[in-house]
Parts: structure tokens; C-alpha cells; sequence
């Protein structure tokens, strides 16, 4: 089969290699219908995040048809039309039986690789790094998903493959980050990214009950989406002296009862701590530039909730200070997908959740290099690139 | 003098030496007539010293002289390539020849003495122990380690474990230098649905001892698992580098197969990429 691979730091490459069999009693084989880029792959295309082997299948963003199943194998049949959510989960261990299906004891294989730095193990995720687990990607022609059963999420009629495409990954996310802020109504949410997670964030959080949203980005055609699709209220940064000033005017003085850090460990800013950010990162002296989670801590209403769906490595200057006077919450994981699937099917059935506008650009699986290029340089307005294969 | 304050002074000398080679290079080429051999040189200089540092900076000197003895032979064979290509200098070359050996022959003494030292059980392997939450009861879990394939399962990044008949077990270990080392053990103790304990067999090559203890886990966590081994090597050099990689490995290899019984328990998996597809190798991951 084709599939892009990692060859290096910017090196990516569409090469054939053989297609994946059933290893474990539980998995199935998907033939790949569209698979999508994340912002979170730029972090190991750039060489941010360590353990990747030069030969991986990337790719965590995607759905396909059912075409072979594992002996173990019985909710799941053969011609299935499914998407299956980022991080693999058993569904058999503590963590899944607490709906945490990303810190999932039983699907890293590589969990040795993690000890040292978070103490404990996570879920093992596609295509993303072996201390993630080292899974093939999705950007192929097939794909190994484990526990099956767990982890397919059938497609119903009438949902379009683009609709569902998102519920992997950038609709979960953006969903379980709004179901961080703890919504009773009323409330005022300000999301950092109007990227695809953002957005879906940003949606979520109207659906959760949220009265006002505020988007905070600095590229127009991203904060028109928002204006268009999320009905949010928006705040290009780089148009202001100081994000927290702007917001505290924006709600009268109180803040945003909840902020939502959809950007993660390259993200953009202005003035000097930006710049600092950006030359420690560039030296490896710390993996992150975390402005816009700095941000949201200061500009968070005092006791609100700060809800962190960017992925991070090792941010230096954190201000714990400001955290612990403002008495503010800091909510955080990496996608519980397989707990919102249910309710996020629901949404699409009923036409309340349409995220299938984040596919901006479309692509075969041979254009794929392209395909990120135009993603990671934001050109023509690329919110997502989708990949059919 | 004893052996472990032999392997002292020998550490000493290994930096002397080799700082001495690292330094003064050149001098120390045109004595012995290699002077188009510097890189060498350097490089024996930098070994010298990674030794020495190796001997003096561990509790256990022991693969440290044995790495000396090589390098010693290195250095003897070296010298030899230069007494038959010098020609004025074949009496400093001799004389050089003759010292190394006489350290040579010290060397190896204290080789010697230092692993028999360790083969007579001066210094047993410390046991590893570790544990794991896993969510089945602790009955479910003991019929599960007695299951004649399970050993195997979980002890597979360990080595070959083969169960001969419910008391006894094969276990099959590729050590350094591609060496196998194989040994039978029994079950000396016995208690369901508590604890097992196991014993390599009387007159077996490698003394082992291995203990998995279940205690009921606190609230809905299952069973808290114990894993306790201690494993020890045959006398020799290979037995005392197999037995510093089962020092320092110990605890990982036991992490390997809790968290290989725990996903067999949870999920009647094992969670691998081996045979995976990638763009390497022959095309598969291994």
C-alpha cells in the first residue's frame, strides 16, 4: 500500500510499503476514506517531540470502511463505515472505566519510554511518536485499529464522510475542552486558536450552554471562520496593546468565566516574551512557546477555569503564582474521544454539529507532503487538509 | 595486597596511562617507532581511561579488569605490529613489550581473584522488586500465572521461558557477547490465590530465585502484583557483565512482564507494533 512517512525533520514522503495484517485478536483492518492533518503532527515534523523513527506512518485524523476483523472481534463487521478516535483504548482497564480513555493502561506498548518522564504511562495513539505507543499512522491506504470494538464508532446514514472525518480528533477535543469549562449557562468563554480544534471548541461551547464566545487568533480568514461558524466574537492579538486589557473590556470588567488554550507549543504571539520564547526554543532550552496559555492564566476571571487542549512538552515560566492567588482551575488531558463519541454522533445526526467547513483543502495521499506544507504555513487559508486516498 | 585494592591502583594506572597517551602522543610514537600511528595512540588513551574510570567509579571492579586484560592484548599485539616493522628502535619496542606484559600477568591474577570472589556468592545479585495495580482478583490472577503459556507470554522480552510440567519451567537467557545461559527452576512454595515461589533446581547453571505475591488492591484497583527476581550468572567475565546488565536492567525487564501480565489479565492482549508496517527495514517493524 502507499503511506506518508517521516523520514526526518521536514522530510516527509509518500513511499509503498506491505499493507498491515491483524496481530492481536481485536484488531480490525480499515481501508482509509479520508484521514486529515493536525496541528499537533507539526510538533514532530518540526522536531519538537522526541522518539520518532525515520519509516513512521503518520497520521491520527481519519475514518474508513471495515474490511477484516480480528477473531475477537464481534460489534464490528466487515463493511462498516467508522471513525475511530485518536488514542486507542481497551475499554477493559481502571482508566477506561472511568470514561479517561487517553491515560488507557493496556494500548502502549512503548510505556517504558514514558515512565522516566511522566511517571505513568499513557494510551498508546496513531502515528505519533513511539513513546506514544510507535502505532502505524493513518495516512495510508489501510490501517491496524486495536480493540476494535472499543474504538470503531459507526457512521450513521446521512452523515457525509467529511462530516464524520472530524469526530477523530478535532471535534472530541474541542468538545471534551468545553466540557472542561463546566458550563451552567451564562457563561462567557474565550478560546485561544481558531484553528480546527478551536472552532469545534468554540461550537461545543454554545451547545454546552456558553452565552458568549470570544476568538482570539491573528489570522483573518480563521477569525472569519469563527464569526461565520461559531458565532464568536473575535480578537485579532496582534491589533492590540495587551489580549487581557481587551478582554476585561469586552466583559465588563470580569473576564472570561472560562479560557480555553486551543494552540499549544508553537504558537504565536507578539513583544518580547514572544521573542524570548521563540529564541529558547530554537537553542532547545525549552521545548515550548507558551504564550498563549500565559495568557489565558492572566486574563481567566478570578476562580475560573483555564481548559489546556494545546499540546505542551516542558514549558518553562509557568505562572503558578497567578494560578494559585486567582484560585483558578486548570483542566487538562489529551482526547477522552471514545467518551464524547456517542453524544458528538448525536449532534451530527441532528445537524448541531457540522465541522466538515474545516476541510479547506483536499488532497490524494500521493500530494500528502504538499498537503502539510500548505497546512503548517496557514496558505490560502488552510485550516485542515484532508487526504483521501 | 587484595584483589579489590589491586583493581584500585590498576584504576589509577589505566588513567595515568592513558592520559599520558592522550597528552604526549607524538612522544610517545617516535620511542616506539609508530609515528604515523597517533590516532591509535589517542585511542588507547581514551580506553585507558574510560577503564580506569569504569574500575574506580563501581562497586563491582571486576568487568573492569577483564576489559583491561583485552586491552592489555590489544596493546601486546600492537606492540608486535612494531617490532617487526622498526628498525632502529627494536630494543625500546622490546622493552615495552616486556612491561605490558608483566602488567598483563597482574591483571589477569586480579581478573581471576575478583570473579572467583564474586562466583562464591561474596556479593549475591540484589533481588528486583516490583509492582502493578491490575484489575482482576487476586484468584483470577494466580490461575492465570499458573497457566502453562503465561510465563512464556510475559516473560518474553526476558528470554524463553518454557513450562516442562506444572512444577518446573526452562528458562533460556541470551546474555553478552551472544552466550546463552540456560537453567530449570521448580515451585518451592505455594499458595493460591496469595503467592508462588520458585527456585532454580539443585546443580543448575545459573542460581535463580523468583517470587509473584497478590494482595487485594484498595477500592475498585483489583489486585496489587509483586514481582520479585534475582537472578545469578554464572563465574567468569561474561557471568559478571551478564550480572551488572541484570542489575541495571532489572527493574525495567520486571516492569516488561508486569505490564505484559496485566494487559494479558485485563484484556487477553498483548499490546505490540511487532510486524507492523513502516518504511524501514524489510518494510515491517520487528
Amino acid at each position: 500500500m502507499r503511506a506518508l512517512c517521516w523520514h526526518g525533520v521536514n522530510d516527509l514522503r509518500v513511499d509503498t510499503v506491505p499493507d498491515p495484517e491483524i496481530i492481536n485478536p481485536r484488531d480490525a483492518i480499515l481501508r482509509v476514506t479520508l484521514s486529515t492533518t493536525c496541528g499537533s503532527d507539526l510538533h514532530f515534523i518540526d522536531g519538537y517531540l522526541p522518539t520518532m523513527k525515520a519509516g513512521d506512518i503518520i497520521g491520527h485524523e481519519f475514518m474508513g470502511e471495515v474490511v477484516e476483523v480480528g477473531r475477537e472481534v464481534t460489534k464490528v463487521k466487515r463493511g462498516d463505515r467508522v471513525v475511530v478516535p485518536s488514542f486507542i483504548a481497551c475499554n477493559q482497564c481502571w482508566f477506561c472505566n472511568q470514561g479517561l480513555y487517553s491515560l488507557c493502561d493496556n494500548t502502549n506498548p512503548n510505556w517504558e519510554m514514558q515512565e522516566p518522564l511522566l511517571g505513568y504511562p499513557t494510551a498508546g495513539i496513531y502515528g505519533y511518536t513511539h513513546a506514544f505507543g510507535g502505532y502505524a499512522g493513518a495516512h495510508a491506504t489501510y490501517v491496524r485499529v486495536p480493540f476494535a470494538d472499543n474504538d470503531c464508532f459507526l457512521v450513521p446514514e446521512g452523515v457525509p464522510d467529511e462530516q464524520a472525518l472530524f469526530l477523530s480528533d478535532a471535534a472530541p477535543t474541542g468538545y471534551m475542552g468545553a466540557d472542561f469549562c463546566n458550563l451552567k449557562g451564562g457563561e462567557t468563554v474565550a478560546v485561544w486558536g481558531a484553528g480546527g480544534v478551536g472552532l469545534m471548541a468554540m461550537q461545543s461551547a454554545y451547545l454546552m450552554g456558553a452565552e458568549r464566545v470570544i476568538a482570539i487568533d491573528r489570522l483573518p480568514e480563521r477569525l472569519q471562520m469563527a464569526r461565520d461558524h461559531a458565532k464568536a466574537e473575535t480578537l485579532d492579538y496582534t491589533q492590540v496593546d495587551n489580549v487581557t486589557e481587551a478582554l476585561k473590556e469586552m466583559t465588563g470588567g470580569r473576564g472570561p468565566d472560562a479560557c480555553i488554550d486551543a494552540v499549544g507549543m508553537e504558537g504565536h504571539g507578539t513583544g518580547i516574551d514572544y521573542a524570548y520564547d521563540r529564541v529558547k526554543q530554537t537553542l532547545r532550552l525549552e521545548t515550548d512557546r507558551a504564550q498563549a496559555l500565559r495568557q489565558a492564566i492572566v486574563a481567566c476571571r478570578k476562580g475560573g477555569i483555564v481548559s489546556v487542549l494545546g499540546v505542551y512538552g516542558l514549558t518553562d515560566k509557568f505562572p503558578l503564582g497567578v494560578l494559585m492567588n486567582k484560585g483558578i482551575t486548570l483542566r487538562t488531558a489529551q482526547q477522552h474521544g471514545q467518551a464524547y463519541l456517542p453524544r458528538l454522533l448525536a449532534h451530527a445526526v441532528q445537524g448541531e454539529l457540522d465541522p466538515s467547513y474545516l476541510a479547506t483543502h483536499r488532497f490524494s495521499l500521493e500530494e500528502a507532503p504538499r498537503g502539510y506544507e500548505m497546512f503548517k504555513h496557514k496558505e490560502d487559508g488552510c485550516v485542515r487538509a484532508v487526504f483521501a486516498p | 595486597m587484595g584483589s579489590d585494592k589491586t583493581a584500585r591502583a590498576l584504576g589509577w594506572f589505566s588513567i595515568g596511562l592513558g592520559l599520558a597517551e592522550a597528552v604526549a602522543t607524538r612522544r610517545l610514537g617516535r620511542t616506539l617507532g609508530l609515528e604515523s600511528y597517533g590516532g591509535l595512540i589517542r585511542a588507547f588513551g581514551a580506553r585507558e581511561i574510560a577503564t580506569g574510570v569504569g574500575i574506580l567509579a563501581t562497586n563491582d571492579p571486576t568487568p573492569g579488569i577483564w576489559a583491561r586484560v583485552g586491552g592489555d592484548a590489544l596493546d601486546l599485539a600492537t606492540l608486535g605490529v612494531a617490532l617487526r616493522r622498526t628498525t632502529g628502535k627494536r630494543g625500546r619496542v622490546v622493552a615495552a613489550l616486556g612491561t605490558v606484559a608483566a602488567i598483563t600477568a597482574v591483571d589477569l591474577a586480579c581478573a581471576r581473584q575478583l570473579s572467583k570472589k564474586g562466583g562464591e556468592g561474596d556479593a549475591p545479585a540484589a533481588a528486583q522488586e516490583r509492582s502493578l495495580s491490575i484489575g482482576r482478583s487476586a484468584d483470577d490472577l494466580y490461575r492465570l500465572w499458573r497457566e502453562p503459556g503465561t510465563l512464556s507470554t510475559i516473560m518474553a522480552s526476558i528470554g524463553e521461558v518454557i513450562a516442562l510440567d506444572h512444577e518446573r519451567s526452562r528458562w533460556t537467557i541470551t546474555g553478552p557477547l551472544r552466550r546463552t545461559m540456560t537453567w530449570e527452576t521448580e515451585i518451592v512454595e505455594e499458595r493460591p490465590g496469595e503467592m508462588l515461589r520458585w527456585r532454580s533446581v539443585a546443580g543448575a547453571q545459573v542460581g535463580s530465585e523468583g517470587l509473584v505475591r497478590f494482595r487485594p488492591a484498595p477500592g475498585d484497583w483489583g489486585t496489587e502484583v509483586t514481582l520479585r527476581l534475582q537472578i545469578e550468572p554464572p563465574r567468569g567475565p561474561v557471568g559478571a557483565i551478564a550480572l551488572r546488565v541484570a542489575r541495571g536492567g532489572a527493574r525495567l525487564l520486571l516492569g516488561q512482564a508486569l505490564h505484559r501480565f496485566k494487559s494479558l489479565a485485563e484484556t487477553g492482549e498483548v499490546p505490540t507494533i511487532t510486524g507492523q508496517p513502516a518504511a524501514r527495514n524489510d518494510g515491517r517493524d520487528r
